[in-house]
């Protein structure tokens, strides 16, 4: 499923974290694409390995992690064998971060029109003014009412929502191509998910970047997302259109996480339909499907072998034994 | 002779607030003034024994603190909390100690609520220690029960609490607060930051507890649709003060205040699958 | 904020007075006085004795002595010493001027030296760098202060690389502007070199560690995912936000600006305010004694001030009370 108009293609990526002696497999053979300003949803939960998926992407993992195989274009270019110096050049020019946890991402002793205007500098831009106005320019779209008054704020003395809109600002203010949002909305409460989402929606309409956003939650990806990614156990399970994918998933975790989000406010103290069970174990490498253990419509043959990638229809990819 | 028949005597309310109300004082610093702030005020509701009362709002609206003067963290600075008739907020420190193991409190963040260091079994046997509950043999088969309750296998007993995922470090604190078979679990926040398959879980390991023994909870969330699930009220707190208070199913179908129509239309976000734009 | 210097000021001046009496009492305590030798010496009369003390006051009641020698403070005499018949303060100006030269020059050479040294240690954590400093920096934590000094000192006067004794050489005033600054340089060389060694070690490994600590902050992670590295990141970025412990160790460093550098003084003979303030204590002098004391509780007012200062200059939390100020 890849166009010739691709700004990022990942090919059979496999990653290890080695912790303790242990080589922990985190994204086991991960392929898939983005297109330009094409926004692709990535569903998974903790453990699934979507973090390390989307953090790759900039070569944004911590020291111990390994890149056992596989290829990352980015227009054209692959990024697994650059040395930090050109991924410098690449990180928040073209492709940005915006992290989950605004508190922990901004520094605390520095000025939030500064931090901002840092990122500008190390791309290039020389002229303070110029700075400046640019700084206050992305503060401006993504909300701030007062601009300059928010530029010379310390990240202390904003609210949630106000800190993570600066964190927005600053991976967009270089206009990069790329945006890749780590769980954006996890850590503020729901009034406030509601406006931030919204922020990134307007602000693609305008920009037309591409987004890869994660989250554990499926509500997160409104009607604004195209294409979604199922991630469980360190594999991608399930993809396809979001129409697709949430409307008649495939993937029995998949169903499972939409029944549970769908499930509409009936009588009160009602049963949520949960997934039983609970993430698997990275380090145990099953011979057979990862998600057996859990699911509803298990089968012998799920244990004993790994299923493959199947296409069930048009445009559309899952790993279940179900559909080969 | 009277022949009306009598109307079915209904149970007191477990906990009853009344006019609460507290304010923070911030310090002043060098080069900025003190200031004082109304955290909550006027805050009144009610609840019945083996009942769930939601309390809603958004981050900053005062619930926590709310929760914090029922569970006599704090003292409120205003106004009555009853339980079971007696007024816990005229009671001084020591003579709160024998209604402590009634009320317990479950954190929003279980990383921080409790030390990591400690094993499983340190951690629940603890309110169990400071009750000064039973000998060490007893203490250890609460333990068990308790952590067989909240769905951790009994093995995990010696493990450290930082060893656990963020859902089974919830199960331990929900653990830790049952050991001492309250009546009244306030909850602030619990299930935010889990996952959503683990939130499922543990929303329904709440609700299976609650029915096995007739807990009441007082559940605080921005969450609409979770306390849907979970509770048989809903109040909602906006800016120190409670604007609006009903039952469930009332308050979904048909909230009044734009605080509710706000936290229902953030938490009612459904996967729109004819691509319903936002 | 003018609240808050006048407090601070009321409290220094307290402060002050109460390591003044405290110094005066305990000075006069201590066995002995300045007459003693003297005492020893036959050929001075028992009436000669009892009369110097007379003019000195020393045969008065302690309140009444105070009193003097406060009311000596208030003039800018500071006390009045014995054994040079001068007021301590016209005694106390050249020493401490010396001293302030020695202390500041070697000061701003420890910190030049220890922040780049700390940061990059930290920068390239457990490389060879790293732990050659880290190992270097043990070592000379671990010699006292008296070995190094005495140390160098050998080196200096077998090796002949550096004039030892005093602040300048004989025909000192026949030489240039510039041969009169390099002459003192060279005799500075060796207390500078004794005082930077023991100060440094102490300052890398603390700001080291703090360093190192920040690098692991998510906000560091996040600066790097926006392309921001390399020195920039490491200065502008990192080092503000570990500068915490750095600052209160500077406080600590101006504090002993005058004080710190007594036994090097004494060992390499600089002329400063070290061998006075031990001449005078052997001698009993002891109004030169108690103004030495009040310098240093002076300075470590001063120090501690500007320690304060600078940490609200520096962390906006605690310029703004923020609830998680560092």
């Amino acid at each position: 499923m890849t166009h010739a108009s691709d700004l990022v293609r990942v090919k059979d990526l496999s990653v290890c974290y080695s912790a303790a002696g242990q080589s922990v497999p985190a994204v086991k053979h991960a392929t898939f694409s983005i297109g330009a300003g094409e926004v692709l949803g990535l569903l998974g939960e903790s453990g699934s390995g979507k973090s390390t998926l989307a953090l790759s992407l900039s070569r944004m993992l911590p020291a111990n992690a390994r890149y056992e195989s596989g290829a990352i274009t980015f227009r054209g270019r692959n990024l697994l064998p650059m040395s930090e110096k050109q991924l410098g050049a690449v990180r928040g020019a073209e492709i940005a971060i915006i992290w989950q946890d605004p508190a922990l991402a901004l520094n605390p002793v520095m000025r939030v029109g500064q931090q901002i205007a840092e990122v500008l500098r190390a791309h290039g831009c020389r002229d303070r003014h110029e700075r400046v106005e640019r700084v206050q320019a992305v503060l401006t779209d993504v909300g701030f009412q007062r601009p300059s008054e928010a530029a010379s704020a310390y990240p202390h003395q904003l609210s949630g929502g106000q800190r993570q809109r600066v964190g927005i600002a600053q991976a967009l203010c270089c206009r990069p191509s790329l945006v890749i949002a780590d769980e954006p909305t996890s850590k503020l409460d729901s009034a406030l998910q509601v406006e931030i989402l919204a922020l990134l929606a307007k602000l693609r309409a305008l920009h037309h970047m591409a987004y890869l956003i994660i989250s554990h939650d499926p509500a997160v990806f409104g009607g604004w997302t195209d294409r979604m990614l199922v991630m469980y156990a360190g594999e991608i399970v399930e993809e396809g259109s979001r129409e697709q994918v949430f409307g008649h998933p495939l993937h029995p975790y998949s169903q499972g996480l939409v029944r549970l989000s769908g499930a509409p406010a009936g009588a009160p103290r009602q049963l949520l339909p949960v997934i039983p069970g609970e993430a698997p174990d990275l380090t145990r490498r099953p011979a057979g499907c990862a998600f057996e253990p859990r699911c509803p419509e298990r089968m012998k043959v799920c244990a004993a072998s790994h299923p493959a990638q199947s296409t069930p229809e048009a445009n559309r990819q899952v790993s279940c034994f179900k559909y080969e | 002779m009277n022949s009306q028949p009598s109307a079915p005597a209904t149970p007191p309310p477990l906990l009853r607030v009344q006019e609460l109300a507290k304010i923070y004082f911030r310090r002043g610093s060098l080069t900025h003034p003190g200031s004082r702030v109304q955290a909550v005020k006027g805050v009144s509701f009610s609840i019945e024994p083996g009942s769930t009362l939601g309390l809603a709002g958004s981050s900053g609206c005062g619930k926590s603190t709310v929760a914090r003067c029922i569970s006599r963290i704090e003292r409120p600075d205003e106004g009555e909390i009853l339980f079971e008739g007696h007024d816990l907020a005229a009671l001084s420190f020591r003579e709160l100690r024998p209604f402590r193991p009634a009320i317990q409190m479950v954190f929003q963040d279980a990383a921080t609520a409790m030390n990591p260091s400690f094993s499983a079994a340190e951690i629940i046997a603890e309110p169990l220690l400071i009750q000064g509950i039973g000998t060490a043999k007893e203490r250890a088969a609460r333990v068990r029960q308790a952590m067989q309750e909240a769905g951790l296998p009994a093995e995990w007993s010696g493990r450290a609490a930082h060893e656990f995922s963020g859902g089974q470090r919830q199960r331990l604190t929900l653990a830790r607060a049952l050991v001492l078979k309250p009546k009244l679990l306030v909850l602030d926040e619990p299930l935010t930051g889990l996952d959503v398959s683990t939130r499922a879980q543990i929303a329904n390991l709440l609700l299976e507890v609650q029915a096995a023994h007739g807990i009441t909870y007082l559940f605080l969330s921005h969450d609409l649709f979770l306390l849907g699930h979970l509770a048989d009220r809903i109040a909602v707190m906006s800016d120190g003060q409670l604007v609006e208070e009903g039952p469930t199913s009332q308050i979904m179908a048909s909230p009044q205040h734009p605080e509710t129509r706000k936290l229902l239309a953030a938490s009612g976000r459904q996967l729109a699958p004819a691509g319903a734009g936002r | 904020m003018k609240s808050y210097v006048a407090r601070r000021l009321a409290r220094a001046v307290l402060l002050l007075f109460a390591v003044s009496v405290l110094c005066f009492l305990l000075t006069r305590l201590a066995p002995g006085s300045f007459f003693d030798e003297i005492r020893l010496n036959p050929q001075i009369s028992p009436h000669t004795i009892a009369a110097l003390q007379a003019r000195y006051g020393l045969d008065q009641p302690l309140p009444l002595r105070y009193g003097r020698w406060a009311r000596s403070v208030v003039r800018g005499d500071f006390g009045f010493s014995i054994a040079y018949n001068t007021p301590v303060a016209q005694l106390m100006w050249a020493p401490a001027e010396h001293t302030l030269l020695l202390g500041g020059v070697a000061m701003l050479l420890c910190w030049l030296i220890s922040v780049p040294l700390a940061v990059w240690s930290a920068a390239y954590e457990r490389s060879w760098f790293d732990r050659g400093v880290s190992a270097l920096t043990s070592f000379i934590i671990s010699i006292p202060e008296i070995v190094l000094a005495l140390g160098l000192l050998a080196f200096a006067v077998r090796s002949h690389a550096l004039p030892v004794g005093g602040m300048t050489s004989i025909g000192f005033d026949e030489l240039t502007g510039w041969g009169k600054a390099m002459d003192i340089a060279r005799h500075m060389l060796a207390p500078v070199v004794i005082l930077v060694l023991v100060a440094t070690p102490v300052i890398v490994r603390h700001l080291r560690a703090s360093v190192a600590e920040v690098l692991h902050a998510p906000f560091v992670e996040a600066a790097r995912g926006c392309g921001i590295g390399g020195a920039r990141l490491l200065f502008r970025h990192v080092l503000p936000a570990a500068a915490n412990p750095a600052i209160s160790l500077f406080g600590l460093s101006l504090a002993a600006l005058l004080s710190g550098s007594l036994l090097v003084e004494v060992v390499t003979g600089w002329p400063g305010l070290g061998p006075l303030i031990l001449d005078a204590t052997l001698a009993r002098d002891l109004d030169v004694v108690v103004a030495a004391a009040m310098l240093g509780a002076a300075m470590m007012i001063v120090g501690n001030f500007a320690a304060d200062l600078l940490l609200l200059a520096a962390d906006p939390r605690i310029r703004t009370g923020s609830p998680d100020a560092g």
